[in-house]
């Protein structure tokens, strides 16, 4: 029964991956491939971070850092050294590493609201140095000449989704996924039973850094044109934790259920915004109260939102949600019998 | 000149700490990290500035006005949000719940009066400036400086003197005893909470005396606040104060070796190595 399910499941994903590889060969529009782009950059990031703000515990509020980091150091290898585009995407994520073993290492060692502010902190910081660096072209940001076609960028960050789910798939079966999750569970226990701590807790960071590292290098290729303010943005952070924690940070798929569900959420939500601005501004007073009002605003107070609500009413997400419905049948079920 | 910076460190530490006490009662109190609360010191702002262009209602006077609203906006988001969080980890779970405020009151002030920058520029005392032994002092720095105190002063009274403030300290020396005693936890919850967000009204004022203003500046704005509540230690008022003075004063000395714009860098590097090496802050024991 147990493997039956298993082989099923593995069957679901398999088709699902053949269906999302082939999808962009059916000649669909390039607003919808973008919106898959935009879902597949979305899940590999909340997956990573869930390597270590749901294994672990410690909620990191600076993965965006990661991504604008890797968007520049891929953007800047490119153009700079000519180095072939796979290669400055991979170093991206390498180097994403690398900031992340610097940052995590003194950081991990505080936890709950101090590492949260902390990592927080790390974006804005990092905008405002490559600001003020000379070799980054300041606040004019830079421009990549490169021609990948979206159908190219499409796969490139499947690629990425699949490789990251994998990771945490990977480590959830592994020992080191134990070794997290017992972080997570009794640090000090964890500690007391001879497991290194603060050397897992900056690998689970470094890991949890290498793929958005990676997507942000394939966002300076998609987008062809970066800047600090676009790529450095403190709200990208904010929606990776809440996108994690609407599905669920308990395993992998937790986040990739959320993901997909908001950000396809909001993308709708971009192109039916005139409407509802203009039902909006049927109410009394509304344009005058904001005159300033637009679609981007309303997507991010639709989600602050969201994350009240969660944090509120569904803790655990999703998957705890049908945990607790699956758990309810079950007792049905049971008691039914005696 | 030196005698000037110190000056100027010592108001604008008076200020920045006006800014960081309320966060650092309720975390103290009630273990809700409120990190929103930048953002509705900015908000107080922006309401003082619109009755000011658009009524003329003076900024103090204002401030007068806006208090007792924060008090309740205070009472009000604890029972809707906080209250039904419940649980064990409540300091986790508020700092998620109120990053998404955050994110909400944020976009609002965007909408409500636009991504530019905006400032306390054409109050005439706020201008002026009064010559003292060759120091200068101006009139906001000077105005901030003496409300931040007053503010302070107040709270510390409140919570010293009143019976309503010995209960909000019994609470945070030992819950189970106070319970005990018979005091209702969600009242002087609430009342915390609303005590919290009526600092941050003043904080909010005090701080666009100095500064100009514009949506996303209060995040800024938490990092300095953060800081200052680490240094001083969490829910000391003593403690806030003496660490907004060392901050303000450290951030006028660096002004001097280094750009504006590295200001946040360096202060990011401070937080970092005070978490490392003094988690608990340099005043408490």
């Amino acid at each position: 029964m147990e493997t039956e399910k298993f082989k099923l499941k593995i069957t679901f994903l398999c088709v699902l991956l053949v269906v999302l590889v082939s999808v962009p060969y059916f000649g669909i529009p390039e607003y919808a491939l973008s919106v898959f782009i935009a879902v597949f950059i979305y899940c590999s990031l909340c997956v990573s971070w869930n390597v270590v703000g749901g294994y672990t515990g410690y909620l990191s509020f600076g993965h965006a850092a990661f991504f604008g980091f890797g968007a520049y150091v891929s953007a800047l290898l490119y153009t700079h050294t000519g180095m072939p585009p796979y290669g400055a995407i991979l170093l991206a994520g390498i180097f994403s590493s690398i900031l992340a073993t610097g940052i995590g290492y003194p950081c991990l060692k505080v936890k709950g609201p101090y590492f949260a502010v902390v990592t927080f902190a790390t974006v804005p910081m990092l905008k405002i140095m490559f600001e003020n660096l000379e070799f980054t072209g300041g606040v004019q940001g830079i421009f990549i000449k490169s021609s990948f076609n979206t159908p190219t960028i499409y796969l490139m960050t499947l690629c990425l989704m699949v490789l990251s789910a994998l990771m945490a798939v990977l480590i959830e079966k592994s020992a080191i996924g134990i070794g997290f999750t017992s972080i997570r569970e009794d640090e000090d226990a964890a500690e007391t039973i001879g497991i290194n701590t603060s050397k897992i807790k900056t690998l689970a960071f470094a890991l949890s850094a290498f793929f958005p590292g990676m997507v942000g290098g394939v966002f300076s290729f998609y987008k062809l044109y970066i800047n600090p303010s676009t790529v450095f943005s403190e709200e990208m952070s904010i929606l990776i934790v809440l996108f994690s924690l609407f599905g669920g940070t308990m395993r992998w798929i937790g986040p990739i259920i959320g993901a997909s569900i908001l950000v396809t959420i909001d993308r709708v939500l971009h192109i039916y915004s005139g409407i509802i601005i203009d039902w909006l501004e049927y109410l009394p007073y509304f344009k005058k109260v904001f005159p300033y009002f637009s679609s981007g605003i309303l997507a991010s107070v639709l989600f602050g939102l969201i994350l009240i609500l969660v944090i509120i009413f569904m803790p655990k997400g999703i998957l705890g949600w049908l945990e607790k419905i699956e758990l309810e049948r079950l007792k049905k079920r049971t008691s039914g019998r005696d | 000149m030196l005698g000037q910076i110190l000056i100027n460190g010592v108001f604008l530490g008076g200020i920045l700490a006006s800014m960081a006490v309320g966060f650092s009662i309720l975390w103290r109190v009630m273990g809700v990290v409120n990190v929103a609360h930048p953002v509705f010191c900015l908000l107080s702002s922006y309401i003082a500035l619109t009755l000011l262009k658009n009524y003329g209602v003076d900024p103090l006077l204002s401030l007068a006005l806006i208090l007792p609203i924060y008090f309740a906006l205070g009472c009000f988001i604890y029972v809707i949000f906080i209250q039904k969080l419940g649980g064990k980890d409540i300091t986790s779970a508020s700092m998620v719940l109120t990053f998404g405020l955050m994110l909400i009151v944020e976009k609002l002030i965007q909408a409500t009066w636009g991504a530019t920058e905006k400032s306390f520029l054409d109050v005439s005392y706020l201008m002026a400036t009064l010559e003292w032994g060759g120091i200068f002092f101006s009139g906001d720095y000077t105005i901030g400086f003496i409300l931040s105190i007053l503010s302070l002063a107040s709270v510390q009274i409140f919570l010293t003197r009143t019976f309503t403030g010995k209960a909000i300290r019994a609470a945070w020396q030992d819950i189970v005893a106070s319970l005990l005693c018979g005091i209702d936890f969600n009242r002087i919850s609430a009342i915390t909470m609303g005590v919290s967000f009526a600092l941050c009204a003043v904080g909010g004022i005090c701080m666009t005396f100095v500064y100009s203003f514009y949506p996303s500046v209060h995040l800024n704005w938490l990092f300095y606040m953060f800081l200052i509540t680490i240094v001083g230690g969490v829910g000391s008022i003593k403690g806030v104060l003496a660490a907004g003075v060392i901050i303000g004063l450290l951030v006028n000395l660096v002004n001097l070796l280094v750009p504006y714009q590295w200001i946040t860098v360096i202060i990011f590097i401070l937080l970092v190595g005070i978490l490392l090496y003094k988690p608990t802050g340099l005043f408490q024991s």
